[in-house]
This record gives C-alpha cells, structure tokens and sequence, in this order.
C-alpha cells in the first residue's frame, strides 16, 4: 500500500481540525447571537457577565487540544523509546503514578487553597512511575522489552490497588469521593481557564521538547546501540524525552483526568495512514490527537451522552483497539516462529 | 594514524567477556578478527565503536583517547556496521541510511535526496531498494543498506560486524572489493568473521580471540596456520586438513 505523504495530508488534518474546533465554540444551549453578543459586550468591558463562549468552550477547546496532542505524543514517543509498540502512558503504569498523586493531594485538601499543587503533583508522579518502570525494565545496561510492558502492568495494577483502597478508606467522604470519582472517569465538562492555566505551560514544553528530539525519536526507535553508534547522546535525550512525556501526562491527567489508551492507538493510526516515520509522526501526532479529541468530545456533546465521559469512551474505544492489537503482535511472532 | 586498545578488559555481571586486549589496527591493512562463538569478537567491535565502555583500559586513535569524545565526533570518526536485524518500526530504506549523517546534521532527512546518498547505495548495490521498506528485505539485502549507511559517516575507521553473512556469493564479492577499495583510500577496516575462506582471502592482518583473550595479532600469512586455527576452534588437524583448504 502506498503510504500518502505526510506534506498531503497535513492541510486536510489542519482543516478539520478547524472545523470541530469552530464546532465545539459553536456548539451550546444558548444560541449562538446571544452568546456572541454578551461575548462582544465583555471584551468591549460594557459587561462582566459570564458568557459561555469567553467562560466555558474556549477553556475548553484548549484543554481538548492540548491533552489530545499531548497523549497521542507522549506515546509515540513511549513507544520509540522503548522500541515498543506496546508501549503508552497508560499500559505502562505513568498516568496511574500521577493519578495517585493527584488523589493524595485531592485527599490532603491541598487543591483548594493550592491548585497548582494538582499539575505539579501529576508531574511527579508520572516522572516517577517512568524511572521506577524504566529501571526495573533494564538489566545489565540494556532494555528487556518483554519485561518492560509486564513491568507496566504490575506497577500500574499495584498503583491502581493502592489508589482504591485509598478511595474504599475514605468512601464515607462522599463529596470527596465524587470528585475523585468524576476526576478520574476523564472529563472535559466544566472546564475553565484555571484548567488552562495548570495545562498549558506544561504542554507547550512538553510538545516543544519532543518535536525539537523528533530526529533523535527516529534513531532510537532502532535501539539504544543503534542511536549511540549513529552519534546520539542516549542518556542525555531520554533523559530530556523522559520529562517531556512526564510534563505531557502531567498535565493531561491535572486538566482531564485519566485518559485511557488514547496515546496507545493514536499513534498506530497515524502509522498506519502515514508510515513509521517518527519525524513526521509527531508533528501529525499533535495535529490527529488533537483532532481526535475535540471530535470525540464533540460528538459526546451532540448526541448529549451522558451516562458517559470522553475518559469511558476512549478507554472503551482504546481497549478494544489494544486487543486486536495483541492479536496481531501475537500471530507475527507465530510467523517468525515458524 | 592506527588504532589502538591498551589492555581494554570488560566485565559484566562477574563473567569477564574481555580481558587485557592490547591490538594496533593500521592504515591500509584490511583486519580480520576471527575466534569461535563467544569469543568475544562482537564485544570487541562495540567497545571500539564506543558503544560499550570498557571496565578498564582505553583505546586511543591519532594518539589521542576516544573515551571522553562527544558522541557525534566519534560516531564522525568510527562506525559500526552491525548484524543487520529487523527493527521495531519498518522505516524506508533510504530513511535507514540517511541516518547515517546524523552526525552531521540532526535533521539527517535532508539528505535523502543528496548525491551521497545515491553512491552510497549505489557502492552497495542497494539504490533499486531505496523505497523498500527495511523489514522487508532478506538478510543480505539489510546487510548491504547498513554498510551503505556507515558510508554515509565519511568515517575513517569503518567496523562491520560479520559483513558476509547471509550475502549470496556475487555480492560477498563484491563487499570485500568495496572494502578493498575503502582501504585503498586510507580507511581503517576491521571486521568479525567466520569465513575462514573470506579471512583467508581478504585479510592482510588477522586478530584471534578465544574465550575473550587475545590468541595472537600480527600478518596473516605468519599467523594464520593449521595449527593456529586448530588451537583456535579446539579441532584436530586432521579434521581441519580434510574439511578446509590452506594456501
């Protein structure tokens, strides 16, 4: 099949990227004259009212924008470094280490006073859980990818255990469990520009520092040896990509929540459309997540699912992507078998 | 101009896999390192290339050590042709040896189109493949895209990894002629092998490692004898005399 060039397809992604970004200001209860008048009024200083466009869609597309560009990267980027496919922030524990963290500063009551503690909370823990993941992964000075996806799933399955029984000891806080709960099934209701505020410095870095590396994401998709033989400082650009991904992860979970398997299949797709090419992917990467997550959002909007948050579908999309996923990995090892 | 290991030692996880290594590769000497499975030969390319580092001892080339180099200078002055495996991500061939001028500029795409580029892969025989997928090639064909790629280094020191293996007879040929030519034009090559017949055929100067020692290094018409290599791969000489042809 041949692959369209990653140069055709940017300006029909950017498009519609724009279109559901115009949808999700557009889009709303209040009619469109209304909220563009009092919006008008506001920024003329004749009024101070809330308006929903100023107040709530456009904190809210950014939040879309940023947390689906910094999941589809951060793992892309996961999965280059670590030669891995299998690889994302999810499956391999990171966004439960920043989850957890969040949850304890939630349970500490330090979001109230502090918010900014949530992002800086999200960071760590996510920064954390990668080295933990990454140095039980290695033996003797080199990565064991076998290890490093079942190293994920019992540290993450260890975090999520210790993040509910952390919620079953205080389920007679109800308030706080509520928030817990709706922070954790990912949503992008209610967002304002506090949520902004604790995103967006983090993605701009993070996204900044992984297009900078894309050159580098390249060569060590082809193995620690293989990137330091080429010239590539190993230690030093993960080191660097480490962070990015943290500061990525970080500030999805501190604006969203936990966005399940998102950064796992978009980059495949991206792949899939495009071919392996790491340079390109990220670039296209920040363009599809993005895309993919206001059109997601906007879709649960339109046909007002409730019941549902853009976490629950992802997860749910995404989980059933992984299987197949594993299915295929699985009957290519059988071939190389035979 | 040489090469040089003083005593290079590498010890990992108790085993010793090199031990008290002391070799001068030169100029416009085609060097052999030959040595039976686990003898250490692959370890020795990596820690030459400066992949690995040595628990001890230091290589130095022009006189100078190679240990606190930036990673770009080194990889401008030494390159690794490894044993061409399937890689995660199935790049294009001529993606896979663009990066080759990584060294030079870390957008090495740039380069995709240079005439570099072409005669490197045209030196390998390889420039019909360069809209092939990488995965998708047979071993020999990978084998031609890697040394294809480290031509693209301009390195003067040139390390290839058994370079023959999985290469059908024309182009086994026609590498080592490559290689020829290379050390013509002032290029230190060495190379692991266990063609004995390639060695034999090719070589000017042999190195033979044996359990991660250094059997012995010199000329090979000196050094490469029945009984060397019999010492070499614990074979009697009759079994040696009736399976392979000497000069």
């Amino acid at each position: 099949m041949i692959k369209p060039a990653a140069s055709s397809l940017k300006p029909f992604l950017i498009f519609a990227l724009i279109l559901t970004s115009l949808g999700t200001l557009l889009y709303g209860a209040t009619p469109w004259n209304q909220v563009w008048t009092s919006a008008l009024e506001r920024l003329q200083g004749i009024s101070d009212a809330w308006n929903p466009l100023l107040d709530e869609r456009l904190p809210r597309l950014v939040v879309i924008l940023c947390t689906g560009a910094s999941l589809a990267v951060s793992g892309a980027v996961m999965q280059a470094l670590f030669n891995n496919a299998l690889a994302s922030p999810n499956v391999l524990g990171i966004s439960c280490g920043g989850s957890l963290c969040v949850v304890i500063v939630f349970v500490l009551g330090l979001h109230e006073q502090y918010p900014f503690v949530i992002p800086a909370a999200a960071f760590t823990g996510s920064l954390a859980t990668l080295l933990f993941v990454y140095s039980l992964s290695r033996n003797n000075g080199s990565m064991e990818l076998n290890t490093l996806i079942l190293t994920g799933i019992a540290v993450s399955t260890l975090l999520i255990s210790i993040q509910a029984a952390t919620m079953y000891a205080l389920r007679d806080h109800w308030m706080l469990i509520q928030s817990l709960t709706e922070w954790e099934a990912g949503s992008t209701c209610d967002r304002s520009w506090r949520h902004v505020h604790m995103q967006l410095p983090l993605t701009l870095i993070g996204l900044s520092g992984c297009w900078h590396y894309r050159g580098e994401i390249d060569l060590l998709a082809l193995g620690e040896e293989e990137a330091r033989n080429l010239g590539v400082e190993v230690e030093q650009v993960r080191w660097r990509l480490f962070l990015c991904v943290a500061l990525l992860t970080g500030g999805a979970l501190a604006a969203v929540g936990l966005i399940a398997f998102f950064g796992l299949v978009l980059p495949h797709l991206v792949r899939y459309i495009q071919g392996p090419s790491n340079r390109q992917l990220i670039t296209l990467c920040i363009v599809t997540g993005a895309l993919s997550f206001s059109l997601m959002d906007l879709l649960l909007r339109f046909f007002e699912v409730h019941a549902l948050s853009i976490g629950n579908v992802s997860a749910i999309l995404g989980g059933i992507f992984f299987i197949i996923l594993l299915r295929r990995s699985r009957s290519s090892y059988v071939e190389k078998a035979a | 101009m040489n090469l040089e290991t003083h005593a290079l030692s590498l010890v990992r996880d108790g085993k010793i896999l090199l031990a008290d290594i002391s070799l001068a590769f030169s100029q416009g000497e085609f060097n052999a390192i030959l040595g039976p499975n686990g003898s250490g030969k692959s370890t020795l390319l990596r820690l030459l290339a400066g992949i690995w580092l040595p628990t001890s001892g230091s290589i130095t080339w022009k006189g100078l050590s190679l240990k606190n180099l930036p990673r770009k200078e080194l990889s401008r002055a030494i390159t690794l042709v490894p044993q061409s495996a399937p890689i995660t991500f199935n790049y294009l061939v001529e993606d896979v040896v663009a990066m080759g001028r990584y060294s030079y500029e870390p957008h090495y795409w740039n380069s995709i189109d240079s005439p570099l580029l072409e005669e490197a892969l045209q030196a390998v025989d390889a420039w019909h493949l360069r809209h092939r997928k990488i995965n998708e090639l047979s071993y020999g064909e990978r084998q031609r895209v890697y040394i294809a790629r480290a031509l693209m280094t301009e390195s003067p020191i040139m390390l290839l990894d058994e370079p023959t293996a999985g290469l059908d007879i024309r182009h086994q040929i026609e590498i080592m002629a490559l290689l020829q030519r290379l050390i013509a034009k002032g290029k230190i090559v060495i190379m692991t092998t266990h063609d004995l017949a390639i060695a034999e055929r090719y070589s000017t100067q042999v190195t033979f490692l044996k359990q991660g020692r250094c059997l012995g290094s010199g000329p090979l018409e000196t050094l490469m004898t029945e009984e060397t290599i019999a010492d070499l791969y614990d074979m009697g000489k009759a079994s040696l005399k009736e399976n392979i042809c000497f000069r």
